[in-house]
């Protein structure tokens, strides 16, 4: 699939030509149609996505200048991308979790500072008690704060995500959780192991440091080496 | 003389989604249990994995939407908790294999083999009762 777009259309769509700009938004609307769907499953309609990206499309046509030795196309994707995501993090499903998202917070903070006035974890009626929260939400926000390996879950203890490793540009790379997969798999036996139960069985640190014998500092040390070094090797496979 | 203090039972079809689910039932069920959320953790991910096999081993090749897993927790008088999964499967051929760290017969996919090393290390014990018609597996915790 070809995008087309001829210098002389986009300069008169920059100028504001209403037909113009109509014309380059529809030969490309396929492209902007394909970033769309890479984003469905969020709670948020196909139609409404492309609309979405639509805006981005408009604003790359606005933005681009013809003279860059850069393609259209090449110069529209980020736009394109960067509109869905804004909206993606201010509305649809997002927001719902976002309260979810808040409570593990909550949840998380009451729990670390128990144990640290009192040398022992609190039990989960406590935590209910305490933070003022239903068993219900709790329930669900323990189950929210989970990382699964998405690579736009940021993990609630670390606030380290896969997206943070691999930079948010290449993120969308047909090919990149095979990559990544690959970059895991070479690693030493002892640093795959934490990753692994890290990030693929979404263990949490104390979980995956009772799994390894070591301590738990020791483990959050050893994940924010071994994410370095998985970086470091991801962009260097690029190259 | 321990008696049983409170049992739940849920059947579900082996699709992914009831990973979460299975996850979310068991939290409930020990929410009153006086549980830190240590174990909490702990408990949930034994479930998760043992769902988890049944779903990617136990019924693999087979429509999962027909496909159901029996999700069993008991609570005991002294204390102890019994967790069971069950699925109808294709049972496990060799189940001392099947505890080794990173063993897996997961060709394709994202398995790395760590589910019974896991199940082993968050519980005190687990017996697993496995036939070409299906596997059960029972986890026992004791809770302080």
């Amino acid at each position: 699939m070809t995008w087309v777009c001829d210098p002389e259309t986009l300069f008169l769509a920059k100028s504001g030509d209403e037909e113009a700009k109509r014309l380059v938004v529809e030969t490309n609307l396929g492209l902007v149609k394909s970033i769309a769907l890479r984003f469905t499953g969020r709670g948020v309609e196909l139609e409404d996505l492309i609309q979405i990206g639509t805006v981005g499309m408009l604003k790359a046509i606005l933005g681009f200048d013809p003279d860059r030795e850069c393609r259209f196309t090449t110069y529209a994707v980020p736009l394109i991308m960067g509109e869905i995501r804004r909206f993606l993090r201010d509305d649809g499903w997002i927001k719902i979790s976002r309260e979810t998202k808040t409570c593990a917070a909550k949840i998380f903070r009451f729990t670390e500072e128990y144990e640290k006035k009192n040398g022992a974890s609190p039990t989960m009626e406590t935590v209910c008690r305490e933070t003022g929260l239903s068993e219900e939400k709790v329930v669900l926000a323990l189950e929210s704060g989970r990382p699964a390996l998405s690579l736009y879950e940021t993990d609630e203890e670390t606030g380290f995500s896969p997206e943070k490793i691999i930079g948010e540009d290449n993120i969308e790379k047909a090919s990149l959780s095979i990559a990544l997969r690959e970059v895991v798999d070479a690693l030493p036996e002892e640093e795959r192991r934490l990753i692994v139960l890290r990030y693929f069985k979404s263990l949490t640190q104390e979980q995956t440091a009772r799994m390894l014998g070591m301590s738990q500092v020791k483990v959050s040390r050893e994940e924010k080496r071994i994410l370095g070094k998985l970086r470091r090797n991801f962009y260097s496979d690029e190259t | 003389m321990k008696e049983v203090l409170n049992s739940a039972r849920v059947r579900f079809p082996a699709v992914s989604e009831n990973e979460s689910f299975a996850r979310v039932v068991t939290a409930g069920f020990l929410m009153h249990l006086g549980v830190t959320p240590e174990i909490l953790a702990d408990l949930k991910t034994v479930v998760s994995e043992a769902v988890t096999n049944a779903i990617v081993h136990g019924y693999r090749g087979k429509d999962p939407k027909t496909s159901y897993i029996l999700l069993e927790l008991k609570y005991y008088s002294d204390r102890s908790l019994v967790i069971s999964v069950t699925d109808r499967g294709r049972g496990i051929e060799n189940i001392e294999k099947a505890m080794e760290p990173f063993f897996t017969t997961d060709r394709e996919g994202e398995r790395s083999g760590m589910g019974l090393p896991i199940m082993q290390a968050f519980t005190d014990s687990i017996r697993i009762v496995s036939k070409k018609g299906g596997t059960r597996v029972v986890m026992r915790k004791k809770l302080k």
